[in-house]
């Protein structure tokens, strides 16, 4: 815009000095004519006539500067802004209807971003790549399924390491994390226990993040011999070290085993994998020796238990390089098998694939668990903005029937009908765009409700449930988006107004179908509620049916104890003495019922398999492995699994007794067919050794992993008869880290003596979990719990949208028909009938919406097949309770207007002009 | 009179006012008046159509304007040509020339 102005004359508005130019051009033109004879009143006269019309002069030059249509908009704003101040109420309730709207659909994409498009906090994420794929956990050994080659073995990572230097920084780290008891040296109180991962000493290069205070690793920490050292993780510094920057060079215990601390990670840091809990602190891979001892994986070849990634800083290199790091495998794999290469193995190797894929966002298991509920809350969001959409153009339509007056009266004096259009589109952006201000605040708070669902019973989730730059700009696009869209009907009716239903005005003839375009927005979201409604349902009865299934344990009054011994030099003398006295003296404190000890307990995490032989079976190994678990006497009793036949495992079965086994339901059913269990015998170790265990007794079928699969056929063995290792010492296979405690009924603050009671038993064995089994139990929910609430709270949005756009629509068509009701009820129509018939056409819409709805929501219940446990998505009972509840509200909102309205005086109604 | 008055299209208007402008600086008046005793008064520049022909120039940069005292002591506005203006009026003055000789070409074929 360049408007020149006189300099030295002060900033005026370009509309005073068009005046003064046209005045200037009158006086001059009147002062030419005085000159040429004229009066001076004639001259004037005469000058203004030639001018012509002043106004439009000067409006059709205004036309001309650059800024006029800025002034217009401007001008279209102003309107917009004093129509909806107003009608405060239509104005109030179209922003919360948006605002909701708006906001959980900004919720929802902060976690699809945070989840499912997260780049770790590091410097260049783009550059880290993967090697391997899939979330194998935690130590195999063996080959890996097609598709999910993801572990390593350390010496498998060294290797290709050393022959692909292309991948820079190509690091290795534990797939899982392991929960160690920690205090600081020369205290006597242990500190808590932390999440340890086992890293190579690269880690923190590949990253190439820069420590808080201290260092990192250094090459040397790759070999066994070097003195170990931890990092530790700066909410772990903070939380258990009080932030104390001289903890640098002091020494922590792990395990009983001194780590020097090195140094602190930045805050932002959570290592490679976003998750609840991530590692307190990273120990290098070559420590697991010092830690583990025997049973270390560190120094076993063929023992998988490694993730790896590396960076590449050239993109176009990445096909060439899979190929390397493949034949790489390849030839290691070939010498791993050596002599014994068979022609099985060859088939194995071949199918062993490693991708290398870009991985900015490192090992993404939190993003496969929950990208698939989050494309499903995204979309039942999106039908919650679309009901909040139809019920604001329903608002706006019903604000435009007030003002259809005006409206008419604007065209029949000319207004264009792009600038009226225009107006009723600045109208809904605007409210669309307050709406979505209100939403960011709608957004915030439910994203943090959503990440306290998901990650519950989580000490720390690395999750800013701040909204980011690209959420905002997500919010206000969706804000105008949804201002357009809603805007159109209002639109489209106000600049449809007939400039000669102005001049008549009564409202008696208002045509019949004047409304249908409310009605079809309220079909429309009453079948947008049953969709909705219809998840709901379904979501809700899974979850209901996952959480009260048999498990084949109880769970009431249990308490779930995880340990670990700090070092592991038992003898299994000494572990069965220790396993006894402790279970006997936790069995004896006030408030308990029954305790027992196992090597792990169900849904605690953790759990064993192995390939068996039956005896009598020919000496072949069976097609599908076994689970199993070591137990301490009166084990079964105390977590509730019952019996089903022979005996169970008592105090009789000790280390001079023979080695008996318990074995589940399933278990018969698969491996023995029908024969009777009750003394046969097999083995884990070879077919010479398929007559080790003899089967004494079998126990009903009880789920220790998978809450949605069926439960794995599981063999028990007793805890007091355990193994040794080729050295003497226990086998890490025989540490009894679960403690179940059945407690008696009312029984509180059991924790501080269960925890001195193991103290006193066993100063060596750390507590790192203590639970109530119920907690635990519904921590194995969260996932399914944080479906089920948030399409709960999405239908409970949606129904109360639905039920107020039909009370508008009930009012709004009861106002009109008062007349009407006048006439009805003067010829002797009862009140309760007026009111049935009002209830009866609003329920038409419903019932349309549902009718709209129901291929719509068969179709959605098929999509979210796989999220449903125990029930059909094609479930009619679902359906039924879908439309009941929403045939309930909608004749709860039809009522109150309804009544209304039969309540009027038939006198007064029929006085109504 | 009266009917000897032409309605000007918009870009003839637009180089009539630049020609006028070419002699030296003018007001909205003052180029009124020059095109009808120029065009010995048959050409009539109506305000409705020149005062916007003027600030649309302006925009474009073919003209500024300048507040100043006329000769009489009224104070007006007064535009005068840039030299993106004057290029305008020699594109403007080329394109007409072959016009009219287009159109004189096709009333009055040569006898």
């Amino acid at each position: 815009m360049s408007r020149k102005r006189n300099p030295g004359s002060r900033k005026r508005n370009p509309d005073d000095d068009l005046n003064e130019e046209i005045q200037a051009h009158l006086q001059m033109a009147a002062s030419d004519r005085e000159d040429r004879g004229e009066s001076a009143i004639d001259a004037e006269r005469n000058a203004r006539r030639e001018l012509g019309n002043e106004l439009l002069v000067r409006e059709t030059t205004r036309d001309q500067w650059a800024g006029a249509a800025w002034d217009l908009l401007a001008q279209d704003l102003k309107y917009a802004l004093r129509r909806i101040r107003s009608h405060k109420a239509v104005s109030i309730a179209a922003v919360l209807a948006l605002a909701l709207g708006i906001g959980v659909n900004t919720a929802m994409f902060t976690l699809v971003q945070k989840v499912m498009y997260n780049r770790l906090p590091v410097s260049r994420p783009g550059e880290l790549y993967r090697l391997g794929e899939g979330f194998n956990c935690c130590f195999i050994t063996g080959y890996q399924a097609p598709g999910e080659f993801g572990l390593f073995s350390w010496d498998l990572y060294k290797t290709i390491r050393a022959d692909t230097p292309e991948i820079r920084n190509m690091a290795a780290f534990a797939a899982g994390t392991e929960t160690m008891g920690a205090r600081r040296a020369g205290s006597s109180t242990a500190t808590g226990s932390l999440r340890v991962e086992y890293v190579s000493a690269n880690y923190f290069d590949l990253f190439g993040v820069r420590p808080t205070v201290g260092g990192f690793f250094n090459s040397i920490e790759d070999s066994s011999g070097a003195p170990p050292r931890v990092v530790l993780s700066y909410n772990a510094w903070r939380n258990f070290f009080g932030s104390d920057p001289a903890i640098v060079g002091s020494a922590v215990l792990l395990k009983g085993k001194p780590f020097t601390v090195a140094g602190v990670a930045p805050a932002s840091f959570y290592g490679e994998t976003l998750r609840a809990d991530p590692p307190d602190c990273w120990i290098p891979a070559a420590s697991e020796i010092a830690v583990e001892r025997a049973n270390n994986a560190f120094t076993h070849k063929a023992q998988l238990w490694l993730y790896v990634m590396g960076r590449l800083e050239d993109p176009g290199a990445r096909a060439g390089l899979q190929t390397k790091v493949n034949e790489v495998a390849r030839r290691w794999f070939n010498a791993l098998a050596g002599d014994h290469l068979s022609a099985k193995d060859r088939q194995a190797i071949d199918r062993q694939f490693i991708p290398l894929a870009n991985a900015p966002g490192g090992i993404e298991s939190l993003s496969r668990t929950y990208s698939s509920g989050l494309i499903l809350l995204m979309s039942l969001s999106s039908l919650v903005l679309l009901i909040a959409c139809a019920n604001v153009a329903n608002l706006l339509l019903a604000r435009g029937a007030s003002l259809r007056a005006q409206n008419s009266l604007k065209m029949a004096l000319g207004a264009s009908r792009p600038r009226m259009i225009r107006q009723a589109f600045a109208d809904s952006v605007i409210l669309s765009l307050v709406g979505g201000f209100a939403g960011l605040a709608v957004a915030f708070a439910s994203t943090r409700l959503i990440v306290s669902l998901a990650f519950r019973g989580a000490r720390y989730a690395p999750l800013s449930t701040y909204p980011s730059l690209e959420v905002l700009a997500f919010a206000i696009g969706i804000s105008v988006l949804t201002g357009l869209l809603f805007g159109i009907a209002p639109a489209w009716m106000d600049t449809h107004a007939d400039p000669a239903e102005a001049l008549r005005g009564a409202s008696r003839t208002t045509p019949p179908n004047a409304l249908r375009p409310q009605r079809l927005l309220v079909a429309l979201q009453a079948g947008l509620s049953f969709v909705l409604l219809t998840g709901v349902v379904l979501l809700t009865e899974s979850l209901w049916r996952l959480e009260r299934q048999d498990f084949g344990f109880a769970s009431d009054r249990r308490i779930a104890v995880t340990m670990s011994p700090a070092v592991r030099d038992y003898t299994p003398e000494h572990a069965a003495a220790v396993y006894s006295a402790l279970q006997q003296r936790i069995a004896r404190l006030p408030g308990v019922a029954r305790a027992a000890l196992a090597t792990y307990l169900p849904m605690t995490g953790g759990n064993r398999a192995t390939f068996i032989w039956v005896e009598g079976h020919g000496g072949a190994r069976e097609e599908s492995g076994a689970w199993y678990d070591k137990v301490s006497p009166g084990y079964f009793e105390t977590i509730g699994t019952k019996l089903v036949r022979g005996r169970l495992i008592d105090a009789s079965d000790r280390l001079s007794t023979k080695v008996v086994a318990l074995t589940s339901q399933t278990f018969v059913r698969t491996f023995l067919k029908d024969r009777d269990p009750i003394g046969a015998r097999f083995g884990a170790d070879g077919p010479d050794h398929a007559a080790a265990w003899e089967i004494v007794g079998v126990v009903e079928d009880a789920k220790y992993d998978s809450t949605y699969r069926p439960a794995y056929p599981t063999f028990f063995l007793p805890l007091l008869q355990p193994e040794k290792n080729p050295d003497g010492g226990l086998s890490g296979d025989s540490l009894a880290r679960g403690l179940v405690i059945e407690t008696q009924a009312g029984a509180r603050g059991l924790e501080p003596v269960v925890r001195a009671a193991i103290a006193q038993t066993d100063p060596n064995l750390e507590v790192i979990g203590f639970r109530s089994y119920p907690e635990q139990m519904a921590s194995r929910f969260n996932k399914e719990r944080l479906l089920a609430t948030l399409t709960e709270l999405f239908g409970a949005l949606a129904l109360a949208l639905a039920s107020i756009g039909l009370y508008g629509l009930v009012a709004l068509s009861a106002g009109r028909r008062t007349a009407e009701i006048g006439v009805r009820m003067a010829l002797g129509a009862t009140r309760s009938g007026v009111t049935a018939m009002i209830v009866r056409s609003a329920l038409v819409q419903v019932g349309l919406g549902i009718a709209i709805g129901l291929p719509a929501s068969l179709a959605g219940a098929q999509l979210i097949e796989h999220q449903l446990y125990g029930i059909s998505p094609r479930n009619p009972g679902a359906m039924a309770t879908a439309a009941g509840a929403l045939l309930v509200s909608a004749i709860v909102a039809a009522l109150i207007p309804a009544r209304r309205a039969a309540s009027a005086d038939p006198v007064k109604a029929l006085r109504v002009e | 009179m009266y009917q000897n008055r032409i309605e000007l299209l918009q870009g003839t208007l637009d180089m009539l006012i630049l020609r006028t402008l070419a002699w030296g600086s003018q007001h909205g008046y003052g180029i009124a008046n020059a095109i009808r005793a120029g065009s010995g008064d048959v050409l009539h520049a109506e305000t409705g159509s020149l005062y916007p022909a003027l600030h649309r120039l302006e925009k474009q940069g073919h003209v500024k304007a300048e507040w100043k005292q006329s000769e009489k002591g009224q104070r007006a506005k007064y535009y005068s040509l840039t030299p993106a203006g004057r290029k305008r009026l020699a594109a403007e003055h080329a394109r007409w020339k072959q016009m009219s000789a287009a159109i004189a070409g096709l009333m009055e074929p040569a006898q």
